[in-house]
């Protein structure tokens, strides 16, 4: 019996003397805490990749616009957001990869030390955060309708209930004046190499605030069926501060993958021909003699630039498609830039009831920072401009009409900016694909909300279904009061 | 034949005389059971090397030493007996055959062994003949249909992974496998694929670690299934045990013994698992081709060029589509891909469109695998020792592929001192393999097969474009671009862009057992299990651009490596003892500590934007800055202090109890330890009974807890570190960690009864559970809106219950002839309880097409989930009266079926005359759902027979339609009738409308149909399993110095009787794990043919 307590004395000294057992727990190669603005940075990026994406999985808005159709596989362009989780995607991109990152960032910014900095630019960099916070939400708001907003963002709330859209919309739009308000022109924001849009510094804070006051203003006029009393307040408030010429809210990507341009990612380095450009926009644009034909990065055939058919398969090599050569690693995305602040003040100038007046002059000079933004030059505007097919006061139809169609060709590689214009203007008057899925009888004007909604936030998902008139991608939103037949 | 063995005998034992004074015995030995006289029972005296076997007449005649004190007789089948010599000189011995299901002694729990008949839980034996006589390169494969309740589901992928899941899931979220424990001490068997492998999107299936147990060097496997069996392993065996007893020197077996095992196999493919093409149209998708975008094929001149005057253009097949819904064959002259290159052997020729010759089929090569062992063993008074080297090489289906492994194991036993013994083991594996297979939907070969392909595309044309320019001619070339487009030359990715993996491994323990008294051992061990792998990958490169790398991202060429280290080291001791307390009652137990240690190390690294250099695999040769290296580090420790302690009463009555206590680095200091118990009795109450029908009866009763820790670092949060974007950039993690987890644990309930009648030619063994594991640590999928995927919590509540029944029985059993059948059924039933509060649906997995692999409160794990057909008030299938196809359900929720089997079975039978023995299995499962991608994409593609036949009207059913609806359709319109009903103001009216089949569009597979259509059901009946061996009579083979010999032929798969997934293997899986019931590129099953020849010297 000695000898067994002895053995057992040694084992149990052997086992005291080893090191605590949680501590092999510690994660010695990742990180715990980072700087916030780096969570910024990282944030910024997804969104704008998502925004812009060409790639089927993710973004849909250039195949339901027709900008572009696909070659071989034409599911999405006919509206098939089930077979690829495209609203999913989206929504996952948006509230986890960008707004719960600018969440943390302000987060871990608020409760860092100064280091050094003027708390006026911890200020200005919280307002940048909340900006572009803003400008996501109101994407999730004017792609879906109602969203999850007061819980969400929350893993204490697993299942977070929808809100009412426009009561969201109202509240982003505080929060956009709060930011604003806060903001101090003479101190500078995020830190060097964080900021990739405007580059920091005291100058891109006076930029970040004209960006601000051009979506206020933006967001205003999707309200101008709405609540028109609302709509003019905010537009009113935002038109004289917004985008001047030359202005621009753009990211400039880099050579080297992963932070490459996300179209050029999809189109040259994935190495498919998924796409073709669509006779939808190459035909008005040949009609017009549009010269930013030739800045778009098109190829021609047989001498012309000859669209393929939108929501049918099409021959890669019949038609007009990107020039792989022409496309670049690091070229610019544009988040808005002064042709759309432009186009907007026409719009609410032709509306009448804004301060703004004057639409023809807005028009022109929207169309001109369009082409020359291309590469165009200001003798090819003109010449553009003076047809009189395209001059303000002799183009078709209404202002809607001459505006929707202008801003159509304007917003090329913008998908969602021209989604949003096309469905609160109704023109171009795009037809629908002949061809599509049975649950999706039309251009969509919304994105049903994702499978893994119906699964795993079931009874909130069906409250907001009711709630907006049916979860079908054919809904219309709460601001967009008109709409026409697109298969007719 | 009788006289050479005399004669050898003689020569033997004349060696002997000259060393001692000697007497001659004889006798016969004849069959307790009917009385026949046995010949071939060897006849040897204990302890020392003398000895004989009977003749054809079951007699022996031996000499022996005056001195010897003990023959001892044995047979195969029969139980051997010492036999106390004395005085006597003329003996006639009874045999009885062996029956294993009692005085069994089987291994359990941290390598005890104990006498089957005194368990109260179940266990199953698997012996060593059913395991190596029939090779698998998983030796996990070879238990199909012998044990009730373990569910295993192998790959056919080369060295792939095999899922093995007892008694159902258990864990949401977790691991699911099986534990394997190889001479009381676990093994590792991490599964060296990425999620995205496993999910079924992409990569290769790497195998899983266990498999490098050397199927030569079992002994034998004893399945421990529940709780109550496996408490002692405590956490990481709530899926169950899997113990492995290696072969090891006899003791008492005095003597060298050599065997030498060779064995060969081949594969051959099994038809029905591989798809059946149309043999009537060729590429395309439709009519949308040509200068017009109104043709079926590309017109160009003979340089590829598109000339404006179509007078000038020739047929080209539009080689940019993967489908094989373009224009009927009719043997007219057209361009393709192989008129393209100048280096192509047919530059500027044409072929006639028709069907290809060399179909994917032809691809494939013929496998043959190489075993061969040879092992060296030996007894002394001093110890055991045995040695045995495999040389194992094999290839695959899939050109220019091979693995390659050695294995070396010795152990050994000293007895240092008549108290101290000491044993060690020590098990070294190498392990390469180069090109294995791909799976998934990208960038695999047989998805490209099965779902994207033009059937008039050659495999022989591509071979012979490969090898004659060592670059990439693809059938699907993008002329436009002169570039390959979504698939490469099948024989350039297989030449150019394998992969290849190497793993080095030890496995050994060292143990000294210390005899305190003759009731009380103290025993203390060390084991290891430290392995190092390399896996590199590589993009030639020409070829097409692919998710690659540490990024993921899209690739061109491109070279990546892995560098993985485990190490897990285990500490044990025990004080064990065994005393009778009188004559009645028994006591024996352990008191134990254990400690673990397991390190987890990987570093990836890949090159970034292409490589620089082409044919240079190195991440030097990369042509953008490499993206940061992806480094994993974990390392888990378990201190274990157990107690059990087993009671028995007059070898009737058993009880035993178990108490463990476990402390895990993974959980939070204050909830790091935690208890959990078992206790289990057996009364066997033919002891009581005591019956002449009646030879053994027991009834077993059991109940179990188990906990459960968590991952390595599943509390505190991470940042992702993403590649700078000119200043450093950081995202939040997709999982929310949990600092305040705590374990989880699982109870269980098991009875049993265990019966054999009329001496023991038939009995059956029944076991019922229940289980209900609860406080789960599980990765809950959570609404996106929160910002985060998934969420580490402990909740939900998953029960399984289930029954296990297996039978044998004896229907002949004579001198020459014995007929043996073994059946096994199991069925489990289980049911997701809860999740999290405010969650009811947890998605495991998310398939292409939308369908997703769900654990819902209310149902059985693992819900297949995806949009259904709608239906009237009575039954019919609704139908979109304007498109003539069916109408979904509105979201994608219905229930199409779980993967679960709802039983499964087998059934063995055996056939032996003399020495010729014949034996086949046949193993089925009944139900489960299988979602099969490859019939989803398939049928869209029109490469399967399904999409070509004549319609209603006598047209086929590719043609266009003619007129509509409304205005009726001509005699001469293709397109088919769905039978069903067009809904309208709420009326049901027959639908009447034709779905357009002309082009690929809305006419067959993905939104043609809901997913309803592409889900399974995965019951297969096959036959699993032939043997025919032959033990060649001894005295034939006593003048090659061989002892014995057996040869044998085995067929493995041979037949799937019976199956409803069309084209592929319902049991092909993608890998191990819980993502499961989804088809998808799998290669094709095969059948397997081997020969095997043993001999022991």
């Amino acid at each position: 019996m000695k000898k067994i307590l002895i053995i057992l004395t040694v084992f149990m000294v052997v086992l005291s003397a080893c090191q605590k057992l949680e501590d092999l727990n510690k994660n010695t190669k990742d990180f715990t805490t980072v700087p916030g603005e780096g969570i910024y940075n990282g944030a910024i990026r997804n969104l704008l990749n998502q925004m812009y994406t060409f790639n089927v999985n993710n973004n849909n808005t250039q195949l339901y616009m027709q900008y572009f159709a696909e070659t071989t596989y034409p599911d999405e362009s006919r509206y098939d957001m089930v077979t690829r989780p495209v609203p999913a995607n989206h929504m996952n991109a948006l509230y986890r990869t960008v707004l719960m990152n600018l969440k943390d960032a302000a987060n871990v910014l608020t409760a860092a030390p100064l280091g050094g900095i003027d708390a006026k630019q911890r200020k200005n960099q919280l307002a940048i955060i909340e900006i572009m916070a803003v400008y996501t939400w109101s994407n999730l708001v004017e792609t879906f309708g109602d969203m999850p907003y007061t819980e969400a963002l929350d893993f204490g709330i697993p299942s977070p209930k929808y809100d009412d859209a426009f009561t969201i919309y109202k509240a982003l739009l505080t929060r956009l004046d709060a930011a604003l308000a806060s903001m101090d022109p003479a101190f500078g924001g995020m830190g060097t190499g964080y900021d990739n849009i405007y580059g920091g510094g005291v100058a891109g804070t006076a930029k970040w605030i004209r960006f601000a006051n051009t979506l206020k203003m933006r967001m205003g006029l999707v309200l101008a069926d709405k609540d028109p009393a609302l709509s003019k307040t905010i537009v009113d408030a935002a038109e004289p501060k917004a985008f001047v010429a030359g202005d621009k809210c753009a990211l400039t990507y880099l050579s080297a993958s992963p932070n490459q341009n996300p179209v050029y990612t999809e189109v040259v380095v994935s190495g498919r021909f998924d796409f073709v450009v669509t006779s939808s926009i190459t035909d008005p644009m040949n009609t017009l003699n549009d010269p930013r034909r030739n800045y778009y990065l098109w190829t021609k055939v047989d001498d012309t630039y000859k669209g393929g058919a939108q929501g049918m398969p099409n021959s890669y090599a019949s038609f007009t498609h990107l020039d792989n050569a022409k496309l670049k690693s690091e070229s610019e995305v544009v988040v808005m830039d002064y042709a759309e602040a432009e186009f907007l003040r026409a719009e609410a100038a032709a509306r009448a009831t804004y301060a703004v007046t004057d639409a023809a002059t807005h028009y022109n000079n929207a169309i001109k920072a369009s082409i020359t933004s291309w590469g165009g030059t200001t003798a090819e505007a003109d010449t553009y401009l003076a047809q009189p097919a395209v001059a303000y006061a002799t183009a078709t139809g209404t202002w809607k009409q001459k505006i929707g169609e202008q801003a159509y060709y304007a917003y090329y590689m913008r998908g969602f900016t021209s989604w949003l214009t096309w469905r609160r203007l109704d023109y171009p008057r795009l037809k629908g694909a002949e061809k599509h899925v049975a649950e999706v009888a039309g251009i969509p004007l919304r994105y049903s909300y994702p499978v893994s909604e119906q699964t795993l936030n079931g009874t909130n998902y069906k409250a907001a279904a009711a709630a907006i008139g049916g979860d079908n991608a054919l809904t219309k939103l709460f601001w967009d009061k008109e709409s026409y037949d697109t298969l007719k | 034949m009788k006289k050479i063995a005399l004669l050898l005998a003689f020569f033997a034992i004349g060696l002997q005389v000259l060393m001692a004074q000697t007497k001659e015995i004889s006798g016969t030995v004849t069959s307790a059971d009917d009385g026949g006289l046995i010949p071939g029972v060897s006849v040897s005296v204990k302890g020392t090397t003398l000895g004989t076997i009977t003749d054809m007449d079951g007699a022996f005649r031996l000499k022996v030493p005056q001195d010897a004190k003990t023959l001892t007789f044995s047979f195969v089948g029969m139980a051997s007996q010492d036999v106390v010599i004395g005085n006597q000189t003329t003996f006639k011995i009874k045999m009885t055959s062996e029956n294993i299901s009692v005085d069994e002694v089987v291994v359990t729990a941290l390598g005890i062994s104990r006498d089957k008949k005194s368990l109260g839980y179940s266990s199953q034996n698997v012996k060593e003949d059913q395991i190596s006589t029939v090779k698998a390169s998983n030796f996990m494969n070879s238990l199909s249909g012998k044990v009730a309740g373990v569910q295993i589901k192998k790959s056919n992928n080369m060295g792939g992974s095999t899922n093995v899941v007892m008694r159902g899931n258990k864990s949401l979220t977790g691991n699911n496998q099986v534990l394997y424990v190889v001479d009381g001490v676990p093994i590792n068997n991490e599964i060296g694929s990425y999620s995205s492998q496993n999910t079924g999107a992409a990569g290769y299936d790497y195998g899983n670690a266990a498999s490098d147990v050397n199927p030569d060097d079992i002994e034998s496997i004893n399945v421990l299934k529940g709780s109550a069996a496996t408490a002692l392993y405590g956490s990481r065996a709530s899926g169950g045990v899997i113990m492995i007893t290696t072969k090891k020197g006899t003791a008492g077996k005095k003597g060298i013994g050599v065997t030498v095992n060779t064995n060969i196999s081949f594969k051959s493919i099994d038809k029905s698992t591989f798809p059946t093409y149309q043999q009537s149209y060729g590429a395309g998708y439709g009519n949308f081709y040509g200068p017009n975008g109104d043709g079926w094929f590309e017109r160009r001149d003979i340089n590829g060029v598109t000339q404006k005057d179509d007078t000038k253009n020739f047929d080209w097949v539009p080689t940019t589509e993967d489908g094989s819904y373009g224009a009927k064959f009719d043997g007219h002259p057209v361009y393709g891909w192989y008129s393209v290159d100048p280096e192509s052997p047919w530059y500027k020729q044409t072929k006639p469109w028709e069907a290809a010759k060399n179909g994917p089929i032809t691809f494939f090569e013929k496998p043959v695998t190489y075993t061969n062992t040879v092992s060296i063993d030996n007894a002394t008074d001093n110890g055991t020792m045995r040695m045995s080297y495999t040389n194992f090489k094999t290839s695959d289906l899939m050109p220019n592929s091979d693995l390659h492994k050695d294995n070396f194991l010795v152990n050994g036993s000293w007895n240092i001192t008549k108290k101290l013994t000491a044993t060690a083991t020590a098990n070294f594996t190498r392990q390469a393999a180069t090109g294995r297979p791909s799976t998934g939907y990208s960038d695999n070969i047989v998805s490209n097969m099965r779902q994207w392909y033009e059937t008039n595309m050659d495999y022989a044309d591509q071979k012979t474009a490969y090898f004659a320019t060592k670059r990439n001619l693809t059938w699907n070339y993008n002329s436009a671009l002169n570039y390959p487009i979504y698939t490469d030359n099948p024989y350039w990715q297989r030449y150019e862009n394998y992969e290849n993996d190497s793993r080095n491994r030890i496995v050994g323990n060292m143990a000294l057992n210390y005899k305190v008294t003759n009731w009380l051992d103290a025993f203390a061990r060390v084991s290891v299990d430290d392995y190092a792998e390399k896996q590199e990958e590589r993009r030639a490169v020409g070829s097409v651009a692919t998710a690659f790398g540490v990024s993921r991202a899209n690739q061109k060429s491109g070279y990546m490596r892995r560098d993985i280290t485990f190490s897990e080291y285990n500490y044990d001791f025990m004080l064990k003892f065994n005393k009778a307390i009188n004559q009645d009652f028994n006591l024996s137990g352990i008191l134990g500590a254990t400690e673990r240690r397991t390190n987890l190390s990987r570093l990836s690294s890949s090159t970034n934007g292409g490589l620089s250099v082409a044919g240079i695999y190195s991440l030097q040769n990369s042509v953008s800055a490499l993206p940061f290296p992806v480094e994993y580090e974990s390392k888990i420790g378990v201190r274990g202090l157990y107690a059990s302690a087993s009671l028995g009463y007059k070898n009737m009555l058993f009880l035993d109890g178990t108490f463990r206590q476990d402390h895990a680095s993974t959980l939070p200091t204050n909830k790091s330890t935690y208890y959990y118990p078992s206790v289990t009795g057996a009364f066997v109450f033919s002891e009581v009974l005591k019956q002449n029908w009646l030879s053994f009866g027991k009834v077993r009763l059991n109940y179990a807890e188990v906990g459960n820790l968590a991952g390595f670092d599943a509390l505190l949060d991470k940042y992702t570190v993403n590649t700078p974007f000119v200043g450093a950039s950081y995202s939040l993690p997709s999982t929310k960690n949990n600092p305040d987890l705590k374990n989880e644990s699982t109870k269980s309930l098991e009875a049993g009864l265990e019966m054999s009648f009329l001496n023991k030619r038939v009995g059956f063994d029944l076991a019922v559970y229940k289980t209900r594991s609860m406080d789960q640590i599980m990765d809950v999928t959570l609404s996106q809106t929160t910002g985060y995927n998934k969420m580490y919590v402990n909740a939900g509540e998953i029960d399984n219950k289930g029954i296990e029944l297996t039978l044998n029985g004896s229907p002949v059993r004579s001198k020459d002839f014995s007929w043996d059948i073994n059946v096994n059924f199991a069925a489990n039933r289980n049911k997701v309880v809860s999740l999290y509060p405010g969650v009811d649906n947890l998605q495991l997995g998310s398939f292409q097409g939308g369908v997703t692999l769900n654990a819902t409160v209310g149902q059985p794990y693992g819900v297949l989930k995806g949009k259904d057909y709608t239906y009237d008030a009575n039954g019919n299938v609704i139908i979109n009266a304007s498109t003539g196809l069916p109408v979904k359900t509105a979201t994608a929720t219905s229930n199409l079926g779980t993967v679960n089997p709802k039983w499964t079975g087998g059934i063995t039978n055996t056939f032996s005359y003399k020495g010729v023995s014949f034996s086949f299995l046949i193993d089925m499962q009944k139900g489960g759902s299988i979602y099969s991608l490859d019939m989803y994409y398939g049928l869209y593609t029109g490469l399967y027979p399904e999409t070509v036949f004549t319609n209603d009207l006598g047209n086929p059913v590719r043609d266009p339609l003619v007129g509509s609806v409304t205005a009726g359709y001509g005699p001469k319109s293709g397109g088919y009738i769905i039978e069903g009903v067009n809904v309208k103001d709420g009326v049901s009216t027959p639908n009447k409308t034709r779905v357009d089949a002309s082009t690929s569009d809305f006419a067959f597979g993905t939104a043609a149909r809901p997913h309803r259509d592409f889900v399974y059901d995965a019951s297969f009946i096959k036959l699993r399993e032939v043997s025919l061996s032959y033990n060649i009579p001894s005295a034939l083979l006593t003048k090659l110095l061989v002892k014995s010999a057996t040869v044998s032929f085995v067929g493995s798969n041979l037949w799937i009787i019976h199956k409803n997934l069309p084209y592929a293997d319902p049991e092909a899986g993608l890998s191990a794990g819980n993502i499961q019931g989804y088809s998808v590129g799998s290669l094709p099953g095969t059948r397997d043919f081997g020969f095997n020849l043993k001999f022991n010297f």
